[in-house]
């Protein structure tokens, strides 16, 4: 299950976002302290995160603190779905 | 503060930190001490007796509306409550006691006091009593909140409110127009997250004395950081101990901020650009070199209080969040922005920035992102400079860095897709990266302009010194 | 790693470390007034250090070695110059004037050259009178290889009284200069006392020469920047100029008329200047003052001074001249009132070009043949 969070929401990242289809993004590549996603784009990763799996990502929450990662980022959703 | 000031807060945090019982209480006391005694002189004189009361006050009925019914019981709260009424009469008994050292000031007389204490109080049991409260009474805490600070932070509205203070007292106003109300920019921002999260209904819950500790913690008056309340309670609740690691922790951050504050700053402060060098300035490159040394003595003044405050939290066991990260060494603006005061840019973020992407993004036709982030972007720097004060020279700064955003945002797109491919090689990324730290410490140097220069005619002027037009 | 540091012993070594490093730096006395930026990464100063009040500009550093060590004299003289040193008080210095104001830049702006070398001047005067606190900086200034030094004078100078900061930062030089060549000073045995303990010598007992010293360094920057050495907002347009009126006391200094003012003025500064200059020669100049017109001018020349004392100073430096056989040239009155600024020695800029070109003949044919 997981893995399959991870996998969507990485594609969506390399299409949507960073515009670079043929990029892959590892599970563990830090995605806000590194600068890979601004501010903006992480609102768009929250609001496709509710759209697809039913979980808010509170405005206090998009942060390095909160996630960071892939990894991080599908256990917060796991975590939430329950 | 001072270095004797910052020796003696030392002491009693490793005397506070090494309490095992009653640690929050002791804490909480030496807090709303520090409230009274930091406090800056300024006329009239009972300023330093009132700031720091209403401080106390503002906070323990911020509480009052915040806190869940089931953390508001009296028993549970009864020694915050006698210890916070305690240090307020204790600075009230100066008035026989007269130590200069602590409080240079005639306080009030004692009937005085008791009876504001007493109105205060009434109010504050008459709140505690009505149990919930509604989104209407935390929204006009809201709008109080950002009213005074706007009142405050308004050179125009300070004056007429000195005028109006002294006209109460039948006195000649000293044409005052800034108000030095030791913390409050800081305690105001703590106070509007708690109200921010109770609304969206994810407050935990807290007790008097931690909600009372979030806000005055005395290493973070001064200077911050903000912080959030959860995660400062549960450092509060799980405090590190003080061993020797705990020692030399404190002991490196405290030093390293004493050495960027007093020396490198203070150092640097002797050359930072002013009215008066840029007035006289003759030759372009040095001018370069007293705006460089501006920026450079702000950083070091603000991040080595900001050390010693995370050293004195440590010193207390508690853990405060960093507020810099090598800012000027960043490659562009959006990673500046990420480093420089952090938690007051974390703090835009949750309660401004966010919220009005999310409303522009998700609406039924998402507005365009060009648009989404040209606007959230200016208002957010615009609203940031206004927090500083509420002059054209802080807003102007705050477009200045606004547009600088979304510029540095449609560009870095726009590169993104045309230059990644190419710049891969070493040596080519390193370039890339040294040219982006260059341009970025000086956009933002330039920006500093509005800081250092008292209009936004004489930043100008200095711009075009700077340029070598003028 | 980190839990092999022991906290106590961490503190212990710190004190040791820092009692050994002041203890040695009081033993080796190391000569930080010499260490100077200036004429290195940053063009030297025209005037010496002094703080006009505002501490922008300048701070207050007194030592002679580092004021001179931060003065553009102390770059190495070019082949083609002919280098006048300035000595004298604050009229010289030019309070109430900025530095292209002051008497040596506008010499200098003249461009005067003679034998295919350029005659640049430079000043070196500083603020309160005294022959000793002058001929301190005569000492010092001769290292750097002055061909004329034209040396300003006034009654109160000759008959120093009080130990300035400036006597005060030179105290060594001083009492050696007193001794040498037997220079009355009243206050003598106090400056004697004055001798620093070991713990002044310390880098703690230090830390305010030392902080001056670094802020001297720092605000190089500004002075490459600015190329003034003063705030002009301390000295407002308007400074209040001399009042044709003076006060009816004849006093000078407390002492009454007849008073013998000649015993106590020490000519010997003179002459022991013109034989530390050696071939160097010296022009001595009798600054101009203001003269009073109205009220009282019949008792005073204007508020410093009561006739009898300055005719007195004026016969006996003439006389002085003539034995010691020294160039000499006496401008006392010989600048009209409404050239002068907010005392009755200070010129405004004007002034200073008239007094610049009374002196400037003199100057070029002891120079040029």
């Amino acid at each position: 299950m997981t893995e399959t969070i991870i996998q969507q929401i990485g594609s969506y990242l390399a299409s949507q976002i960073l515009k670079q289809p043929n990029r892959t993004i590892t599970a563990d590549e830090s995605l806000i302290s590194s600068g890979l996603i601004d501010s903006f784009s992480l609102m768009d990763v929250a609001l496709y995160v509710e759209d697809n799996f039913g979980v808010r990502i509170e405005d206090t929450e998009l942060n390095a603190d909160t996630f960071d990662t892939l990894t991080q980022l599908a256990a917060l959703i796991e975590s939430r779905k329950k | 503060m001072a270095i004797v000031e910052i020796a003696i807060l030392a002491c009693i945090a490793v005397f506070v930190g090494w309490l095992s019982k009653g640690r929050k209480l002791a804490l909480l006391a030496v807090s709303a001490l520090v409230l009274y005694w930091l406090q800056p002189h300024q006329e009239p004189v009972n300023l330093m007796f009132w700031l720091p009361t209403l401080t106390v006050f503002i906070t323990a009925l911020s509480w009052i509306i915040t806190a869940k019914p089931d953390s508001r019981g009296w028993k549970e709260n009864r020694a915050a409550v006698i210890v916070l009424l305690g240090v307020i009469t204790f600075v009230d008994l100066n008035r026989f006691f007269q130590f200069d050292w602590f409080f240079p000031v005639e306080t009030p007389r004692l009937q005085w006091i008791a009876l504001v204490i007493l109105l205060v109080s009434g109010m504050a049991f008459t709140l505690a009593r009505l149990g919930k409260f509604n989104r209407f009474v935390l929204m006009l805490a809201v709008v109080a909140l950002i009213g005074l600070l706007a009142l405050i932070k308004t050179p125009s509205m300070a004056a007429w409110l000195f005028e109006a203070m002294a006209t109460l007292r039948g006195k000649e106003a000293g044409g005052q127009s800034s108000l030095a109300w030791l913390g409050f920019s800081y305690v105001s921002f703590r106070l509007l997250h708690t109200i921010f999260d109770r609304l969206a209904g994810r407050l935990p819950s807290v007790s008097l004395a931690e909600y009372m500790n979030y806000v005055i913690f005395f290493p973070a008056i001064t200077a911050g950081p903000i912080d959030r309340v959860e995660r400062f309670v549960a450092g509060l609740n799980s405090p590190l101990p003080l061993d020797a690691e705990g020692w030399v922790d404190a002991g490196q951050r405290i030093f390293t901020g004493l050495f960027k504050k007093f020396v490198v700053a203070d150092a640097l402060a002797w050359i930072a650009l002013n009215e008066t060098f840029a007035r006289d300035a003759q030759s372009t490159g040095w001018l370069w070199t007293l705006l460089y040394a501006y920026s450079l003595r702000i950083y070091f003044d603000f991040s080595g209080y900001t050390d010693i405050a995370i050293g004195l939290g440590r010193l207390l066991g508690v853990r405060l969040p960093e507020n810099f990260d090598k800012p000027y060494f960043k490659s562009n603006l959006t990673q500046f922005w990420n480093s420089w005061h952090i938690t007051l840019t974390q703090w835009f973020r949750s309660y401004f920035f966010n919220p009005l992407t999310r409303a522009m993004r998700s609406t039924s036709k998402p507005v365009s992102l060009w648009v989404t982030i040209l606007v959230s972007q200016v208002a957010t720097m615009v609203l940031i400079g206004l927090w500083h004060g509420v002059t054209v020279n802080f807003i102007v700064w705050g477009l200045w860095h606004g547009c600088g955003l979304f510029i540095q945002n449609r560009w870095s797109e726009f590169a993104r897709a045309r230059f990644s491919a190419r710049a891969t090689s070493l040596s080519s990324q390193r370039l890339f990266q040294f040219a982006g730290i260059f341009l970025t410490f000086n956009f933002v140097s330039l920006g500093w302009l509005f800081f250092a220069l008292p209009s936004p005619e004489s930043a100008w002027n200095a711009m075009l010194k700077l340029a070598g037009v003028l | 790693m980190r839990s092999d540091v022991h906290p106590l012993r961490l503190v212990a070594k710190a004190l040791l470390l820092f009692v050994f490093v002041n203890a040695a730096y009081a033993l080796a006395q190391p000569p930080v007034s010499s260490l100077s930026l200036y004429n290195v990464m940053f063009p030297g100063r025209m005037r010496l250090p002094f703080d006009d009040g505002s501490s922008t500009y300048t701070v207050m550093i007194d030592d002679v070695s580092a004021m001179l060590a931060s003065h553009a004299v102390a770059k190495p003289k070019p082949e083609d110059e002919y280098r006048v040193l300035l000595i004298g008080d604050s009229s010289v210095w030019g309070e109430t004037l900025l530095p292209n104001e002051s008497i040596s830049e506008q010499w200098n702006a003249l461009n005067n050259q003679c034998n295919g070398k350029t005659i640049k001047f430079y000043n070196l005067g500083y603020p309160h009178p005294s022959v000793i606190k002058d001929l301190i900086i005569v000492e010092e200034s001769v290292e750097y290889d002055p061909d004329l030094i034209v040396w300003f004078t006034t009654l109160n100078s000759l008959i120093p009284r009080r130990i300035s900061a400036f006597m005060d930062a030179n105290r060594e030089d001083a009492l050696r200069l007193m001794d040498t060549y037997d220079l009355a000073f009243p206050e003598r045995e106090t400056l004697i006392q004055l001798e620093p303990s070991f713990y002044q010598r310390t880098i703690i007992g230090q830390r305010s020469y030392l902080n001056r010293w670094f802020k001297l360094q720092l605000l190089g920057f500004v002075w490459s920047a600015d190329r003034t050495d003063m705030d002009m907002q301390y000295f407002p347009e308007n400074v209040e100029g001399n009042s044709p009126d003076v006060e009816d006391h004849v006093l000078y200094r407390q002492m009454e008329p007849t008073t013998d003012l000649q015993k106590l003025m020490v000519f010997e500064a003179f002459a022991a200047g013109q034989e530390i200059a050696g071939v160097t020669p010296i022009l001595f100049v009798n600054e101009p003052m203001f003269i009073a017109s109205g009220e009282n001018s019949d008792l005073r020349y204007n508020r410093g001074y009561p006739r009898w004392a300055y005719d007195q100073y004026r016969e006996a430096m003439r006389e002085e001249a003539i034995r010691s056989q020294w160039k000499y040239l006496d401008l006392w009155n010989t600048i009209p009132p409404e050239y002068f600024s907010d005392t009755a020695l200070h010129l405004s800029a004007e002034g200073e070009r008239l007094l610049i070109e009374q002196v400037d003949p003199l100057v070029k044919s002891m120079l040029c043949q």
